[in-house]
Parts: C-alpha cells; sequence; structure tokens
C-alpha cells in the first residue's frame, strides 16, 4: 500500500528535509584526510539534535548510530568506525531525521581531498564514477511524475551506470519514505519486470530515490557485524540518495 | 538508509491451512508460511497440495512468504 502525503504532511517532511540538507553539507564539508568515521557520526548527531530534530536511523531495530559511513568498498550500511580518511577514498555518507512524525532519507557519496580544487581538469576514473552516479540520481528524480511509472525511475538509473560500464547492486532498492523509513514502493535501480506492471506514481508520493552501483561486479556480501555490505570483487561501490515529493508539476526534492 | 529488495522464488505446496494459508517447500528444504496474494484470490485461483507455485519473499522474514502465481 503506497501511502499518499496529504500538503500538510508534505510541508512537515520538506522541514525535515531541510534540516537534514544542512546536517549533510556541513558534514560533507567536514570530510579531509585524517578525519576518522566516528567523527562524522558524532558531527552528524549532535547537528541533528542541535536543530531540534531527531535521528531517523536510530529508529531502525538494532541501529544505534545515526549515519551508515559506506568508505570504497562498502556499499551501504557502514558502520561507523575508528579508522581514519585518506587522500583518494570515497566516502558514501547515509543520513536520516526524523521530524514532526516523518522520515527524511538522504546520501552522498564524496571524495576525499586535501583541498577542494574546482576545475574538473583531473578527473580520473573514480571521479567519472561518481559523476555518474549524480548524473544517473539526477535523471531518475526527473522521471518522478505523475502518470510515469517506477519502472521508468528504475530505467533511467539503470541505463546510466550501465552505459558507462558499472553495475546497479540488485539486491538493495530505493523505497517510500514517510511514517516509516521504508515504506511502499520498492524503487530497483534496474527494471526486472514491464514497466506497466511496476506501479504508478501519483501526486502526493514521497520517494527516497537511490542509486546505488558498483565500478566492478554487481554481487555484494554482508560483513559479520551484520550490518556492513561490502562489493564481493572488493570493487569500488557509489550511494547518492534523495528523498523527493511527487507533485502535480513533477518532483520536488524534500532534502534541499 | 537502502531498503533490501524482495526476491521471488519457486516452491511446492506441501498442504493446505485454513484462510487461504499454505505451507510450502523450498527447493533448499525449507517450509514457509505463505499466503495466497489478494490478485489470486480475486481470479478465483485454486491452489491445492502438490502445485508448483512462485513465491515473493521479503530479505527481512524468511519464514513466510506470498503466493504470486501458480506454475502449470
Amino acid at each position: 500500500m503506497i501511502n499518499i502525503k496529504s500538503k500538510e504532511e508534505v510541508e512537515i517532511m520538506k522541514k525535515g528535509g531541510a534540516i537534514l540538507a544542512q546536517v549533510m553539507r556541513e558534514v560533507l564539508e567536514h570530510v579531509k584526510p585524517g578525519v576518522s568515521e566516528l567523527d562524522l557520526e558524532n558531527l552528524a548527531n549532535d547537528l541533528i539534535l542541535k536543530k531540534g530534530a531527531y535521528s531517523g536511523f536510530k529508529k531502525v531495530e538494532g541501529y544505534k548510530y545515526a549515519t551508515c559511513l559506506a568508505t570504497n568498498d562498502v556499499v551501504v550500511h557502514g558502520l561507523p568506525k575508528d579508522n581514519k580518511l585518506k587522500e583518494g577514498d570515497i566516502i558514501g555518507i547515509d543520513c536520516g531525521v526524523y521530524l514532526g512524525g516523518f522520515h527524511t532519507d538522504m546520501a552522498e557519496t564524496l571524495r576525499v581531498k586535501s583541498q577542494i580544487s574546482n576545475h574538473k581538469s583531473q578527473m580520473d576514473k573514480v571521479d567519472r564514477f561518481l559523476e555518474t552516479g549524480k548524473r544517473a540520481l539526477n535523471e531518475a528524480i526527473k522521471m518522478a511524475k505523475p502518470g510515469n511509472r517506477i519502472g521508468h525511475i528504475s530505467q533511467a538509473i539503470q541505463d546510466i551506470i550501465e552505459r558507462e560500464g558499472y553495475s546497479v547492486v540488485r539486491n538493495l532498492v530505493g523505497h517510500g519514505v514517510g511514517k516509516k523509513l521504508h515504506e511502499d514502493p520498492e524503487i530497483p535501480g534496474f527494471v526486472y519486470e514491464k514497466i506497466e506492471k511496476t506501479p504508478l506514481i501519483k501526486e502526493g508520493m514521497t520517494l527516497a530515490i537511490e542509486v546505488i552501483y558498483n565500478m566492478g561486479k554487481k554481487d555484494i556480501k554482508t560483513d559479520n557485524d551484520g550490518w556492513t555490505i561490502r562489493t564481493r570483487d572488493g570493487s569500488l561501490s557509489g550511494l547518492f540518495e534523495r528523498s523527493v515529493v511527487v507533485t502535480k508539476n513533477g518532483p520536488i526534492i524534500l532534502t534541499n | 538508509m537502502a531498503h533490501q529488495g524482495s526476491f521471488e522464488i519457486e516452491g511446492i505446496v506441501k498442504e493446505s491451512l485454513p484462510n487461504t494459508l499454505f505451507r510450502v517447500e523450498l527447493e533448499d528444504g525449507k517450509l514457509i508460511l505463505c499466503h495466497l496474494s489478494g490478485k489470486m484470490r480475486m481470479h478465483f485461483i485454486k491452489i491445492l497440495p502438490g502445485d508448483k507455485v512462485r513465491i515473493e519473499m521479503t530479505p527481512y522474514d524468511k519464514e513466510k512468504g506470498r503466493i504470486v502465481y501458480r506454475i502449470k
């Protein structure tokens, strides 16, 4: 059952989304070589509380952190650890905020650099990898308008990712978001049944669209801690996610 | 936080219980409790023990499933 949110509920989610976006921006600015994952986790936790919201991820049964940190070959659900980030690492920061009874979910992957250079003259293959993921997310979000189907979002993600030679992770999916962190529908990053058979997108739906992809093969494995999911072939993995609401004129990103 | 997607698997119906619940045996021998999907109920598709069926399962509960198709 896909929950349609009323205009008032969407306004509450917009507030939560705005807070989440601010928290993410500050945490991303702190990503530098020498910073440890736990530093970022504690920073995110403090910022969320300071802005008057609650951590959405702590409401997940069995999860005690405010963020999931996915460095290099970790795909998703990385538990924040003590190790320090190195130059050239990639880190995917996934965070959720709970405000007014509603969740919002957002993730971004970033390259760890000692100085931020604005020119793209030295785009190596890792930068191209991340650029593809961002592009896939933007195209996927554009597909979230009334009259389209979930399959169109999946198709947009799969086309862009696979055209560059990367692989879409199959077992992990985007999802509806609202009173619960994970709601219907499931939004896979690949097309597995006829698009006409996937759910119809309607005005008022709130979707957390995720692009989860690997540089190498799509197979993944779970660590012994029961949460951390890594690529089976050790290749890098990227994660991008935004929570959007579908309106008459198209999608509006809640986490902005 | 990413959500683990549901997947489809095949099995053989071992026994039928009240309220269109069925005990189904999967390929690896595990017995799970399945219910009939609403679409099949709507179209009055009968399931009897011995039928081969397609099940939809979630990775979050490995003991339950939903029967979505009766394979000929």
